[in-house]
């Protein structure tokens, strides 16, 4: 178990957002949040992050209680969050340098990771001169080089087109695959979400609570069970099923592939 | 604008309006009998110094402004009505506080130019995207490492504007101090000129103060704003 959250209560401004979630996290597992917009999955990760403090109930780790962020808990944002006045290179270097790696690896640590994300080439370019793929694929560079046991991912993949959204999704998820990265994924995606997740922690009400844990890794009644779990309208006109079918063909494509690379 | 200033001078042909001529020939004479230069070198000087002073002051506030909230909420508000103070209002307190010294015309120029400087820096500091500070904590930085290596960088480009707008607000403080407290410098050189009718030596030292913004400028702002643009992106400025 690599991490526990355990009745954990989190506010804003007293006001209570989060109620009573439980959950564990093992390693190598994918866990994926989804609920409406505004529910409370963004907060939830920044809980696991370390950056927002239970107003009730604990966050375990391997190494005990989670009281601060810590570099085992990387955090990657919808835009990728690279800081824009360094080059890829030195977002990398930067997290490289707080990692503690001696200063005689970092070059080469440097170039294996960029590498790794398939950015070779574009190591001195600022985030500013970078695709919306590229940022994000910077970002997970920046990530990995903290090594850490989970990777917590908000939204990471929206705002991008369906090849290169898929193309990112399987590299990346072979990636962490391989090196027993644990991951949390908040996506309203419930597509993406059963393609990605062996769990997902459905969060719904005000305050939110974890109202299902729906076990999706090979299950092809995932989404519907999602989609019941969340109270969609079934009543869909001929074009929206049509879209959606399209969607789910993808989506369960994509988790083919993902599972091969596992 | 040369052209049409030399033209304009031979039209209207009065002492009131001094042609190029006239006021490159006023430099020369106050640059070889040393009063410019001893002028130029006093206002240069207390320029450099107020500014610094304005600079390290007003990023330090600007940012205790953003970063904690019972200063923000206090000192923070009175920012916004200190800045409608012209600075020169500054000097009669700043007499009777100093007396007739160089603290004195420091005090005004610091006041002058902290204001925008700290405006700005407040402002920037508090749209620093919360990601990249989220971002930098859970890579381990924390207290003057945060501050330094994100929180400040990330700032930057409004702290640059304030400091561009500042070094003019310190410019204007000082010449107006400069005319009001007789203490020598280019503000006194224009006092001097106005009291002898001299209006090419007026002129003249409004060409240096402009040739001091142009060089500043040239030097060190647009130095820094391209560096800025090549890094964070956006239209040259």
């Amino acid at each position: 178990m690599l991490l526990r959250v355990s009745e954990v209560t989190l506010s804003h401004g007293g006001k209570p957002v989060i109620a009573n979630a439980s959950f564990e996290l093992s390693r190598g597992e994918v866990v994926a949040i989804v609920g409406r917009s505004g529910v409370g999955k963004s907060t939830l990760l920044a809980a696991l992050a370390g950056l927002l403090a239970p107003a009730r109930g604990t966050i375990f780790t391997r190494h005990g209680k989670l009281a601060a962020p810590t570099p085992r808990h990387a955090i990657v944002f919808q835009d990728g969050a690279l800081f824009p006045w360094l080059t890829l290179e030195d977002n990398v270097h930067y997290a490289l340098v707080r990692h503690g790696v001696p200063r005689g690896e970092r070059k080469a640590r440097c170039k294996e990771l960029i590498a790794r994300v398939r950015l070779a080439g574009h190591e001195k370019k600022f985030p500013h001169e970078l695709s919306g793929g590229m940022k994000k694929r910077g970002a997970f560079a920046r990530a990995l080089a903290m090594e850490p046991e989970v990777i917590l991912l908000d939204e990471p993949f929206s705002a991008l087109d369906v090849a290169t959204r898929q193309e990112l999704q399987s590299e990346l998820f072979a990636l962490f695959a391989s090196r027993g990265t644990a991951v949390v994924i908040v996506t309203h995606d419930l597509e993406e979400a059963a393609a990605l997740a062996d769990r997902v922690l459905v969060l719904d009400g005000t305050p939110a609570t974890i109202t299902h844990e729906v076990v999706v890794r090979g299950d092809p009644a995932a989404i519907a069970k999602l989609e019941k779990a969340l109270q969609l309208p079934e009543e869909d006109s001929d074009a929206d099923l049509e879209a959606r079918d399209s969607d789910r063909d993808l989506a369960l494509d994509l988790g083919d592939r993902v599972a091969a690379l596992r | 604008m040369l052209s049409i200033w030399a033209i304009a001078s031979r039209l209207y042909a009065s002492p009131l309006l001094p042609g190029p001529d006239h006021v490159t020939r006023a430099l020369a004479s106050s640059v070889r009998d040393g009063s410019l230069s001893w002028a130029l070198a006093t206002t240069l000087g207390r320029l450099a110094i107020g500014y610094v002073l304005a600079l390290v002051f007003g990023v330090v506030f600007g940012f205790l402004c953003a970063k904690v909230a019972w200063i923000g909420s206090s000192l923070g508000r009175a920012l916004t009505g200190l800045g409608s103070v012209p600075s020169v209002c500054w000097l009669p307190l700043a007499i009777l506080w100093f007396g007739l010294s160089e603290t004195a015309i420091q005090v005004v120029v610091v006041l002058g130019a902290l204001v925008p400087i700290a405006i700005a820096t407040e402002a920037s500091v508090r749209h620093v995207p919360s990601e990249l500070e989220q971002v930098g904590r859970t890579m381990g930085a924390r207290g003057i490492v945060l501050l330094a290596t994100i929180t400040l960088p990330a700032a930057a480009v409004g702290i640059v504007a304030g400091a561009k707008l500042g070094f003019g607000f310190a410019v204007r403080a000082l010449l107006a101090a400069e005319l009001v407290f007789v203490s020598g410098g280019l503000g006194q050189l224009l006092e001097t000129g106005r009291d002898m009718g001299d209006t090419a030596l007026v002129a003249s030292v409004i060409v240096v103060l402009l040739v001091i913004g142009q060089l500043v400028e040239w030097a060190l702002f647009s130095r820094v704003e391209r560096a800025l643009v090549r890094r964070f992106g956006g239209a040259p400025a």
